[in-house]
């Protein structure tokens, strides 16, 4: 529960845009590079990941709720 | 009094950017290369920009189909690496004039809400705006354009 | 045997972030466990395809096979094979080690965003899988709402509903089977119902966070009608399928940061927890790091370190259960550590074709296992 109130505190506090600098549409050549994203914007790599961890391990979550089942766990 | 309103109406445009009726300033004007016996779309984009790449095809036809006596279609690229710019620009074959904004004064000044955008200038002053791609866009300037024309 | 892999469909909460782009992706991965214990190999190719400037829909498609084996506990006088039926047995013949299995499986799914005037998206989607004793049908969906003019910070709600039909086969498992319809087959039923809500904010140029909660509701069969415990070992042994209780409750948060440190390098930092009433507690910590060497090449590194608690019901231990309702020996049900070490390698050979590979290699308390991937993306 600890956690789950952590994150719920820093959401809330990056909501109210505390020190937080407003970045323009223009200004976002960096954020929109592949190497920003997940798995450098390899989506099948990071799901096949995801999943040998899911098969592997007992837990799950936080991925997105897209998943699709199997009879892996 | 008056000078209150009138600083704190400067201010406010120049934090929120062009508005509809907003005069461009000489400076940005200069830099465009606007004259006031044409009707200019201004197309702000960046090559990392999606959505300006999937609109382009339809702005070069736009620019293509429209009366080049009265109308033009000014690109304005506000890639921060200038040689990212220009490789994009060759590879989509963009055959409008391109304006390099490197140090993004330009789009500072219209400050758009959101890439891809268009800002429609007749006679020195901002008569619309456009921001995000939009399907058919070269119908929507087509119609746009006929309408200014009347 | 119930342990391979499968295909996960869209991660949307990072679907809803990518650059807008049509591609097909083919990607072929390939896990191995120590001693080849376990092989899998799965080809997967993927769709994306925008429509005008509203609408994009993705499509993938896999099938993996797999062959190996999976400890559990087993009767040694009777083959060395689960695929036997329970009962009584001795003592000395009761043995934990790996039983063999192979399987195919076949897995497609859709998704389809719709981006509305404000630029808010609402993403549907269905997933399908379907292999010998498992099949799986799945709907979702997502919606994105950006909560300022600039784009600077978004929510994001997600739920899912899934339904799965898991068959036993009863000369595998008398005690699951109603012995007097004289059915071969059982089929049972799970329900699971995911919901997630996202919060992004772009923090300056060069960095931004998310962060998520999230919760899930099992509800049915869940326990792996291939594992085995041990029942009275010291009394009257017998070797008996396990049974997890038919309810499971979650709940999880996330924070995930990533930041451009300059031109030509990136870090991303996350971190989940996740709690459940099984008692399962787990700290999931993942970092990445990105360097653009030239303008093709992009070579990726990273290191994810996992631990989880055990469940109430689980032992390892084949002298602890004796009359217990809920029972397991699954090794995933009980505490351990895992790391994961990866290395990718992505070059753009031009502007619409790209290759990439990766290798990892994972470890658990128990065992390891490396896996790899190869694949190409072209953009049309």
């Amino acid at each position: 529960m600890r956690a789950i109130s952590i994150t719920i505190t820093i959401a809330l506090f990056l909501l109210s845009g505390c020190g937080i600098k407003e970045v323009k549409p223009w200004e976002k050549g960096t954020l929109a590079k592949e190497s920003m994203k997940p798995n450098g914007g390899n989506v099948l790599v990071g799901k096949f990941v995801n999943h040998i961890y899911f098969s592997k391990e007992a837990t799950k979550g936080g991925g997105g709720v897209a998943g699709g089942g199997c009879g892996c766990n | 009094m008056m000078k209150f309103i009138i600083t704190s109406l400067l201010v406010s445009t120049l934090l929120f950017g062009y508005q509809k009726g907003d005069m461009v300033s000489p400076t940005i004007s200069k830099k465009l290369d606007l004259k006031n016996d044409k009707i200019y779309i201004i197309d702000f984009f960046a090559s990392w920009c999606g959505s300006c790449k999937e609109e382009m095809p339809l702005l070069i036809k736009a620019s293509q189909e429209m009366d080049k006596s009265k109308f033009e279609l000014i690109g304005v690229d506000v890639d921060e690496e200038l040689a990212k710019g220009e490789a994009f620009q060759k590879e989509l074959n963009i055959s409008f004039r391109v304006v390099n904004d490197p140090k993004n004064k330009i789009i500072k000044a219209f400050d758009p809400l959101g890439m891809p955008s268009l800002y429609v200038i007749k006679e020195g002053k901002v008569v619309d705006f456009l921001f995000g791609a939009k399907d058919n866009i070269d119908k929507l300037i087509a119609d746009e354009l006929k309408e200014l024309s009347k | 045997m119930q342990l391979r892999l499968s295909i996960i469909t869209s991660s949307l909460l990072a679907t809803a972030s990518l650059m807008a782009e049509d591609y097909v992706s083919v990607q072929f991965m390939s896990y191995d466990e120590e001693s080849g214990r376990t092989t899998i190999s799965t080809p997967i190719i993927e769709i994306n395809k925008e429509f005008g400037a509203d609408y994009t829909l993705n499509a993938s498609f896999t099938h993996d096979t797999v062959s190996g084996a999976s400890p559990t506990y087993y009767d040694s006088a009777s083959g060395a094979s689960a695929k036997i039926p329970d009962g009584a047995t001795y003592q000395d013949d009761i043995k934990y080690g790996d039983i063999e299995y192979d399987d195919t499986r076949k897995a497609v799914s859709l998704a389809l965003t719709k981006r509305f005037e404000s630029r808010d998206e609402l993403t549907v989607g269905g997933n399908y899988s379907t292999e010998y004793d498992y099949d799986s049908k799945e709907v979702s969906a997502e919606y994105l709402h950006y909560l300022d003019s600039s784009k600077n910070q978004s929510i994001t709600i997600g739920g899912s509903y899934q339904q799965n039909d898991v068959s036993i086969y009863c000369k595998l498992n008398t005690e699951a089977c109603d012995s007097s319809s004289g059915a071969s087959e059982k089929i049972e039923d799970l329900e699971v119902i995911s919901t997630e809500i996202g919060f992004t904010q772009i923090l300056d140029k060069t960095s931004l966070v998310k962060t998520s909660l999230f919760y899930i509701s099992e509800d049915g069969y869940l326990s792996n009608p291939y594992m085995r415990v041990v029942r009275d070992y010291n009394s009257n042994p017998k070797i008996t399928p396990e049974n997890k209780p038919d309810s499971r409750k979650a709940y999880g948060g996330l924070i995930d940061y990533t930041k451009a440190i300059n031109d030509k390098l990136a870090t991303n930092l996350s971190y989940r927890f996740y709690n459940d009433d099984w008692d399962i507690t787990s700290h999931t910590l993942d970092t990445a790091l990105s360097y653009e060497f030239t303008d093709k090449f992009m070579l990726g590194v990273g290191v994810r370190y996992y631990t989880q608690s055990e469940a109430e019901f689980y032992n390892g231990k084949k002298d602890y259960f004796t009359n217990q309702k809920y029972t397991s020996s699954d090794r995933r049900m009980s505490s351990f550590d895992s790391i994961n070490y990866k290395i990718s390698g992505d070059y753009k050979i031009n502007k619409d074709i790209s290759i990439n590979a990766n290798i990892n290699y994972y470890k658990q308390d128990d065992f390891d296992a490396t896996y790899w991937g190869i694949g190409g993306k072209y953009r049309f």
